[in-house]
């Protein structure tokens, strides 16, 4: 059985190796202020300063009553209202931004954007370009399915995703 | 549970047409149920980690592991299903190679999935995906899904590591190698769930890497598993030779195939392919017979036999004999070779032999004979066999010369003396039914003193150091061939005959083996304590010699010799001076001699058998005693000779012979010993003096001329030990004179001979083996026993 042992050994190495790198990150982290944590730390520069959203309108979720072009920027709309709820949690100010869905998820990707709004629903194809929340509520659409809603935040953001969800699931909203 | 285990219940569990032994048909039972234990886990993880999986790529290459886990324990139920069906005529192998297909494709799935998951992981990596973890709603509670998956993984983290470890030793046992890979599988299994944790805690401590690092860990330890299962099942499909199950060495039934079956007395040489079908071994085996002799069809059953006795996975067995190792089937052996001739790549093996190892044992016998080979023998009449100048047969002339092949029939003192000289020089065989030498000389005294078996009876596993001895009877003898007692023939360059005389036991045993002809023996003396009186019928030099043995070693034994001439030791060669002195010692021992007169009829009983009996002379004399020996009429062992040269053989059976001891006619056929006409008398000495001859001649013609040696017939003397002590002796001088010698010269001449004639092992050891006995009894004059046993009636 000495060989096999050899061989547990052997294919035990990249573990060990994965462990070495790993702990002593965790062992800075111990007493981590988020966990999950943002390897951009989207949450913390958010807390106390500026929360950056792209809305692209879809009412009754959101809605541009000015127009794209106002300035300063107000939608509203189910949506606006939430993340206007959430930024006041974080004690942060919202700055919007409209555009296309595909310039919002293109301005999220680079990081000029901490969330983007506008009707998603948890089938969106913009899935691998995004973080999507947890539904944070379900409501039947004209084909008569119940299509659960969603926000698309930073891929990776977990210490803001969770936030974000935490608060959205907090909320009563639709119903 | 599966057939597989409710039918082991009943009968046993057979794989194709092998039945499983109670330690195999036990581990099929554990293994299976092991299987479905694995497939039931396998079913709760894959079903939890699916449902916690999320975005992360860790959780999906460890899904991806855990879905792929389920291969190999089906694949090990669907193969023990196949592999359980008897042969049919369409897979006469059986359906055994399904074990291997099964871990083929177990193999290449997880290749396949390796390599995918590789990949994904890698681009992950690369363009820096950053895994979103979020919450998940359990129960009420607001869940990092982190946790979750968490905890999912350490579900998966123990039990495979207990499965793996349960399987294995049970992989082992069946040599099943699906279920090796399997255990080996399930037994690292704890690592892809190790570092999907790791993979997890990373990304919740903000590391993006982390998780596509890990998923790459476990995706390329799929991948290597996967080429691993793949390599090892296709190597075993491509009937590589039989491994251990791991495939890390050959398996030992490899060797202990060849070794059972050289082990076996008829075997010369014997080599084998053996392929894992899959849970048993199919064995190709080729044996080479001793001197090329064919064996028999029963002989085959049993090498079959002794072989599938050595494990249960080895059943099916092909026994072939061949002339020689099929080089071409059986790669490997020492020394490829360019020769087309078989005879010649034998040689050229035999040559090289020593360096492989574990077939040097067989070094010797290899060279020894070349059954069939008639142009040789032309060869080496013409006397060019040893200068190799014949190319004819491809021989190359570095190849060195041909030797001769010499068949002696008969293993006495002549024969094992001419094997042992020309051993170096000729492929020897030696023909006797004996399993060893019988020392004649002082058989007599064995037969009353036990100490005395181990220098009688010697085997003969050391005489020769190249040739063979067979143990078998000759059937035929004509110039060139040796037909033996079966349908078996030899062919030959050279016969010598040496197959002695007949004789009454107990002056030469009946029995052909050692242990048979030592327990007649003990028997015979065990019986000698109950007898009164003992009748020797035959009053020459070996009725004598017994009386005066029998009467030496049993004080109250009434000892009776009966002899249909006038006096003893009848015969006009034998000095009046001599007879007197042994009727003389005789009588002072108290043996009684019954002369003039025959015995009506031989007594009822075996020789040296108890049996109250009354024998009568055609005198009247009336002998009552209840053992009895015949002391004459031995007479030479000469049946044997082919109906062509029944002309050479005279009325008292002896063979005509040249002085070069030739058959008169035959250059190429010797007679040595007893059964020669030559006028002297028949000894232990002679014979020896004999081969000495024959050996010059056939080393003469080997070497192309004309034979020198002759033979003198040897100066007569008769030597007579009565009991360890006395006897008497006649000496013939150089001039032709006879001298009569006392009893303290006969002692020491009957010591010599026993010393001088004991060829087998010299005399060193012989005197060894009864060391405090040896200068007390040996000289005890046993004197003529050496060659004399047929000289009675001389």
């Amino acid at each position: 059985m000495s060989t096999a042992k050899a061989v547990v050994a052997r294919r035990a190495l990249p573990v060990v190796v994965l462990g070495a790198l790993v702990l002593p990150v965790a062992g800075c982290g111990l007493v981590p202020e988020q966990f999950p944590a943002d390897p951009k730390g989207t949450l913390t520069r958010v807390e106390g300063g500026f929360l950056r959203v792209g809305v692209s309108p879809h009412p009754p979720w959101t809605e541009l009553p000015d127009g794209a072009d106002a300035d300063p920027l107000e939608p509203t709309g189910l949506e606006a209202d939430l993340v206007a709820g959430f930024a006041e949690e974080v004690g942060a100010e919202v700055v919007w931004e409209a555009g296309t869905e595909e310039q919002l998820l293109g301005d999220l990707e680079a990081g000029k954007l901490d969330l983007v709004v506008g009707g998603f629903t948890a089938r969106t194809p913009w899935v691998s370009h995004a973080a999507v929340t947890r539904p944070y509520t379900t409501v039947p659409a004209e084909t008569g399915e119940d299509e659960p809603h969603v926000m698309l935040t930073p891929m990776g953001e977990n210490a803001f995703l969770v936030a974000l969800e935490r608060y959205l699931l907090d909320q009563e909203v639709g119903g | 549970m599966s057939a597989a285990a409710r039918g082991a219940g009943r009968e046993r569990t057979r794989f194709g047409h092998t039945e499983l032994p109670e330690e195999q048909e036990r581990a099929l039972r554990r293994a299976v149920r092991l299987a479905w234990l694995t497939i039931g886990f396998l079913l709760t993880a894959v079903v939890l980690l699916f449902l916690v999986m999320g975005s992360s790529q860790a959780m999906k290459a460890a899904w991806a592991e855990d879905l792929l886990s389920f291969i190999p324990p089906f694949a090990f139920l669907v193969a023990l299903r196949l592999t359980r069906k008897p042969p049919s005529p369409n897979h006469p192998y059986g359906h055994h190679r399904s074990v291997g297909v099964g871990h083929l494709v177990a193999g290449t799935s997880l290749v396949i999935m390796g390599t995918f998951l590789v990949w994904d992981s890698a681009t992950g990596l690369l363009k820096q995906e950053h895994p979103p973890i979020g919450l998940m709603e359990v129960a009420g509670h607001q869940v990092w899904s982190g946790w979750l998956m968490i905890g999912a993984l350490a579900y998966t983290l123990v039990p495979p590591v207990l499965l793996g470890r349960a399987k294995m030793p049970l992989a082992e046992q069946l040599h099943d190698r699906v279920l090796y890979a399997d255990a080996d599988m399930n037994k690292a299994d704890w690592m892809t769930a190790a570092g999907g944790i790791v993979g997890i805690l990373g990304v919740g401590l903000g590391l993006w890497w982390a998780d596509a690092a890990a998923a790459l860990f476990i995706s390329g330890s799929i991948l290597r598993d996967g080429v691993g299962n793949v390599r090892t099942a296709v190597t075993a499909l491509m009937d590589a030779r039989a491994s251990t199950v791991d495939g890390s060495e050959v398996h030992p039934l490899v060797g202990r195939v060849d070794e059972r079956l050289r082990a076996l007395p008829w075997v010369q040489e014997a080599g084998s392919r053996v392929r894992d079908e899959g849970h048993v071994f199919h064995v190709e085996a080729f044996v080479v017979p001793v001197a090329g002799i064919p064996p028999e069809l029963t002989q085959l059953r049993e090498a079959r036999q002794a072989v599938c006795d050595l494990d249960w996975k080895v059943q099916d067995v092909v026994v072939a004999p061949t002339e020689g190792l099929p080089r071409d089937l059986l790669p490997g052996l020492p020394e490829p070779d360019d020769t087309t001739d078989v005879a010649d790549r034998r040689r050229a093996r035999g040559r090289r032999e020593p360096l492989a190892e574990g077939q040097r044992r067989r070094l010797t016998p290899t060279r020894a004979v070349r059954p069939g080979r008639g142009g040789d023998r032309h060869r080496t009449m013409d006397g060019q066999g040893r200068t190799g100048r014949s190319t004819g047969t491809g021989r190359r002339w570095w190849e060195g010369p041909v030797t001769a092949r010499v068949v002696v029939v008969g293993g006495g003192y002549g024969g094992c003396a001419v094997a042992q000289a020309l051993d170096d020089v000729a492929d020897v065989v030696l023909v006797e039914p004996r399993d060893g030498f019988v020392h004649t000389v002082g058989a007599l005294r064995a037969a009353v003193d036990p100490t005395w078996e181990d220098r009688v009876f010697r085997p003969y596993d050391t005489l020769l150091r190249r040739g063979h001895v067979l143990h078998d009877w000759v059937r035929s003898v004509s110039p060139g061939v040796v037909l033996l007692s079966t349908t078996q023939r030899l062919e030959a360059d050279f016969v010598v005959l040496a197959t002695g005389t007949s004789y009454a036991f107990p002056a030469k045993t009946g029995d052909l083996t050692r242990v048979g002809a030592v327990a007649a023996l003990a028997r015979m003396r065990d019986d000698l304590a109950r007898c009164d009186s003992v009748l020797v019928e035959g009053g020459g030099p070996v009725g004598l010699e017994l009386a005066g043995e029998l009467a030496h070693a049993f004080e109250d034994l009434r000892v009776v010799v009966v002899e249909e001439a006038p006096e003893v030791l009848p015969g006009e060669e034998v000095e009046p001076g001599l007879r007197a002195s042994v009727v003389r010692q005789l009588t002072d021992l108290g043996v009684e001699l019954v002369t003039g007169s025959p015995l009506v009829a031989p007594p009822p009983y075996e020789v040296g058998r108890y049996g109250p009996f009354v024998a009568e002379t055609a005198a009247g004399v009336q002998v009552d005693a209840q053992m009895w020996f015949r002391c004459h009429g031995a007479r030479p062992l000469t049946d044997y000779l082919d109906d062509d040269l029944v002309a050479l053989r005279r009325c008292d059976r002896t063979l005509r012979v040249t002085r070069h001891l030739s058959l008169v006619g035959e250059d190429r056929l010797f007679a040595v010993g007893d059964i020669t006409d030559m006028p002297e008398d028949k000894r232990a000495t002679v014979a020896q003096v004999h081969a000495a001859v024959v050996t010059q001649n056939i080393r003469d013609l080997l070497a192309g001329h004309a034979p020198t040696a002759a033979h003198r017939p040897a100066r007569r003397r008769m030597v007579l030990a009565l009991g360890p002590g006395a006897g008497a002796a006649q000496v013939e001088q150089p001039d032709g004179s006879v001298v009569l010698l006392g009893a303290a010269e006969t002692v020491r001449l009957k010591e010599d001979d026993v010393l001088r004639t004991d060829l087998v092992s010299g005399a060193g050891p012989l005197v060894a083996a009864v060391p405090g006995q040896a200068r007390r009894t040996a000289p005890s004059g046993q004197a003529r026993q050496a060659g004399q046993p047929t000289s009675p009636s001389a």
